[in-house]
């Protein structure tokens, strides 16, 4: 049921409302609004009511007559809470302010309420009592929720607070942004914001003025380029590419070669990704499907235009497709009447889906991406219990009405996992009902599919825990899917971290629910991102064996391993970039950047740039390692970047790294390498890295420096190199 | 007070940030701080989904005063 708020406010706001009447008219509105309470409309004549209680129009018998009237539990506890406050406020707002949200935490808690609004309202007061981590994880929550324009627009008030105020621990990035567009902006930007937020990321935007990207680009001294963007972002829409109703071919090549060379010279002039968006397909036009069936037709060309905009990407670029996105949005993707008012692109409702997109592409190009997908198996995975029904009854695939939407998830989970996304079960089962299961022919997943199983009966937190520890990868990497909302409720209590996303309980919008939250986006597949499943399943099987093996020396030994070394040229560079921006844990200086930067120091003689491959008898896992010093001097050389991805920790790999600088230290006759360690939250297990392996304390703090001339460099037994 | 100046008072104050905002219709738009006319678009379009109505094409510069914008609104829900 949908009340419009004028409705409301009719009713309840006209003059006199001090009479008794008028408390008679909040308490049947109460009434009929019902469990809608906590919805968009009842926000509204919540914090209206707040106004009025402050303005003391209102009085508190007010609230008092519409408690009375509310027949519905929540309805109440929420009235109740509201009127606390109000009784309070005046005697001690920051005493009424943490009892208000001590009482919202209480009422989400034990009614399981998930609702964009109570949480958008939590998050506005922890950012009152000054507690910006949980606000921007509530934030985080409601944007997990897709929560409307009207909600995002409300509470912007909430991001620009954490903006302001926040300290720069609550985010994981913090970035420079030039955005521009041949539309306006000045929409995008705050849900740009909001969104960056959701993704933990503090994004400073520079916005370039309204349809001037051009000149922004072709300008070395403009504003774009001052920024010193870490990522430009571009917004084009279809008024961009000016044609009639027909389009000569001479145009489009124009109109491609125009954009081409932009977005060389944004690549060129500065160090920063670049993200872009196609042209959206207009509306049904004056000559409807000729437009796109007639050779020349506009809607052909911009077809025409899309295509060759994103075929061949260079590294660094990522493409959007508008109506891809479109899809993701149910509403109209473009109105006329904020193009004509506004140069408005898209239509504002539509403005929260495109700044998750480029917000999603940015986490990728940053190394914020998910990582790891969690699923549930009964009633998520398939359609009933393996475990009470048997493997046989399962509801899978199209003989069954609900089966084929578990196979469609099976085919997303395995899509994901196509493209580098590791996937786990986390399932209250046997262990052998759970596998009996993967053994049907008509599972799209099998067991070997999953990087780690946990079929028991232990609680999900403790499981999670442990998959994570496995994998060595962050709880933050990981979403969690599952049909049951206690096991949400607790993943969320003890695993804040951990995306959990909701899906109304309707196990067919778990696969929209995951496309529309962007989680897993990636800029480009690369081999690596293929072949990580079969090296972290070669790990686990590497950990089995590695608990009975007596002598790890032996062991390690058994593996057969062989060590590639290369510069880092053109052919590895996306890589290497890609593993400096995603490793956490094996990462001695966590520094961050783009692909061009990576480029630049691999060409310039400053730098010492090498990437480190590793195979063994059973898997090849690709390009692991990279390790960047710089030349300081013909005296000196500091390692700057020496990073490693955590499938291969374990196996020495390390010490193969490290020899190979310093080899290459001693050729140039350098006499000191000096080591470099910054601690962070993860980072603590290289933190005695250099000390064991012969390196002294220097003067200043985390620096450590090797004598490259008298000491004897690191050396390893167990890896074999092969010279790239 | 006027149950579409409350609104858009209401509106105002999200979009400009300001908890302390105190419209009359009288009050001029170019005196309150920060509503320029980006700010202006935002809190029509927002008033749309909030009232649930579509605003005919509206005239920017001839928006000058709260009271015309609470008179929009009457007007697209009359």
């Amino acid at each position: 049921m949908e009340i419009p708020i004028s409705k409301w406010l009719d009713a309840c706001l006209d003059r006199g409302a001090t009479s008794e009447e008028a408390c008679a008219r909040i308490a049947a509105l109460c009434r009929d609004v019902g469990r809608k309470f906590i919805g968009d409309v009842a926000m509204n004549f919540l914090s209206v009511m707040q106004r009025k209680l402050l303005a003391k129009e209102w009085e508190p018998r007010h609230l008092e007559a519409a408690l009375a009237a509310a027949d519905d539990a929540q309805l109440a506890n929420f009235l109740r809470i509201e009127l606390e406050f109000h009784l309070k406020r005046r005697e001690n707002i920051e005493l009424a302010t943490a009892n208000k949200l001590e009482a919202l935490l209480k009422f989400e808690d034990s009614s399981g309420a998930v609702d964009p609004e109570l949480f958008g309202e939590i998050a506005a007061l922890y950012v009152k009592v000054g507690d910006y981590r949980n606000s921007l994880y509530y934030l985080r929550r409601a944007f997990e929720l897709f929560p409307n324009f009207s909600f995002w627009t409300r509470r912007q008030a909430i991001a620009n607070a954490i903006y302001a105020q926040a300290p720069r621990d609550v985010y994981q990035r913090e970035l420079n942004v030039s955005l521009a567009g041949s539309c306006t902006t000045a929409f995008l930007r705050p849900f740009l914001l909001a969104a960056g937020l959701a993704r933990e990321m503090k994004l400073n935007i520079y916005e370039a003025d309204f349809g001037v990207y051009a000149q922004e680009i072709l300008n070395p001294e403009s504003g774009l380029y001052k920024h010193n963007p870490d990522a430009i972002l571009l917004l084009f829409e279809s008024h961009d590419f000016n044609c009639g109703l027909r389009a000569p071919q001479s145009k489009v090549d124009e109109y491609v070669a125009k954009i081409k060379n932009l977005r060389e010279l944004a690549l060129e002039r500065s160090s920063a990704c670049l993200i872009h968006t196609g042209l959206e397909i207009p509306p049904f036009g004056a000559w409807g499907g000729l437009e796109y069936t007639e050779p020349d037709g506009r809607v052909r060309r911009m077809q025409e235009i899309n295509l060759r905009l994103s075929e061949n990407l260079p590294s660094g670029v990522a493409f959007l497709l508008p109506s891809q996105l479109a899809e993701l949005h149910d509403g109209e993707w473009t109105r006329n009447r904020d193009w004509y008012v506004a140069k408005q692109y898209p239509a504002p409702q539509a403005t929260p889906v495109l700044a998750t997109a480029f917000a999603s592409n940015l986490a990728a190009f940053f190394g914020l991406s998910k990582r790891v997908l969690v699923m549930d198996l009964d009633n998520t995975a398939w359609g009933g219990v393996v475990g009470e029904d048997g493997p046989f009854n399962l509801h899978i695939g199209p003989t069954f009405s609900d089966g084929e939407s578990f196979t469609a998830f099976q085919q997303y989970a395995k899509g994901l996992q196509l493209k580098g996304v590791l996937l786990a079960v986390c399932s209250k089962n046997n262990e052998s009902d759970a596998l009996q299961a993967f053994n049907r022919n008509d599972m799209i997943l099998k067991r070997d599919d999953f990087v780690a199983f946990r079929a028991n009966w232990q609680d999900k937190a403790t499981n999670l825990r442990s998959i994570a520890q496995e994998l060595s990868l962050g709880l933050d990497t990981f979403v969690f899917v599952d049909d049951n909302p206690a096991e949400r409720a607790l993943i969320r209590k003890e695993l804040p971290e951990v995306v959990t996303p909701e899906f109304d309980n309707q196990h067919w919008k778990i696969v929209p629910t995951l496309r529309r939250g962007m989680y897993f986006e990636t800029i480009a597949i690369t081999k690596e991102d293929r072949e990580r499943h079969e090296s972290y399943r070669s790990r686990a099987k590497v950990r089995e064996m590695s608990t009975s093996a007596t002598n790890l020396k032996d062991y390690l030994a058994s593996l057969d391993m062989s060590a590639t070394i290369e510069n880092v040229t053109e052919q590895n560079v996306t890589r290497v970039a890609q593993l400096i921006n995603k490793t956490n844990q094996f990462n001695f200086t966590t520094r961050r950047f783009s692909v061009d930067e990576a480029r630049r120091r691999s060409t310039d003689d400053k730098w010492y740039c090498r990437a480190f491959s590793l195979q063994d008898a059973q898997t090849l896992h690709g390009l692991v390692g990279v390790l960047l010093a710089r030349k300081d001097s013909a005296q000196m050389w500091t390692i700057d970047s020496f990073v490693m991805s955590c499938r291969v920790i374990g196996r020495e790999l390390e010490d193969v790294m490290l020899a190979d600088v310093q080899r290459a230290a001693r050729e140039a006759g350098v006499a000191t390498l000096r080591g470099l360690y910054i601690p962070t939250e993860k980072n603590e297990q290289v933190k005695d890295f250099y000390a064991k392996r012969g390196f002294t304390p220097g003067e200043a703090e985390g620096e450590w420096l090797f004598d490259v001339a008298s000491q004897a460099p690191t050396t390893c037994d167990v890896i074999r190199i092969l010279e790239g | 007070m006027d149950p579409n100046l409350a609104i858009l008072t209401q509106v105002a104050s999200d979009i400009l940030g300001r908890y302390d905002l105190e419209l009359t219709p009288e009050t001029r738009i170019s005196t309150v701080k920060g509503w320029d006319s980006v700010a202006l678009v935002k809190i029509l379009l927002t008033l749309e989904t909030q009232l649930g109505v579509e605003f005919e094409t509206y005239d920017i510069p001839n928006i000058q005063t709260v009271g015309d914008v609470v008179k929009m609104m009457e007007k697209a829900q009359a």
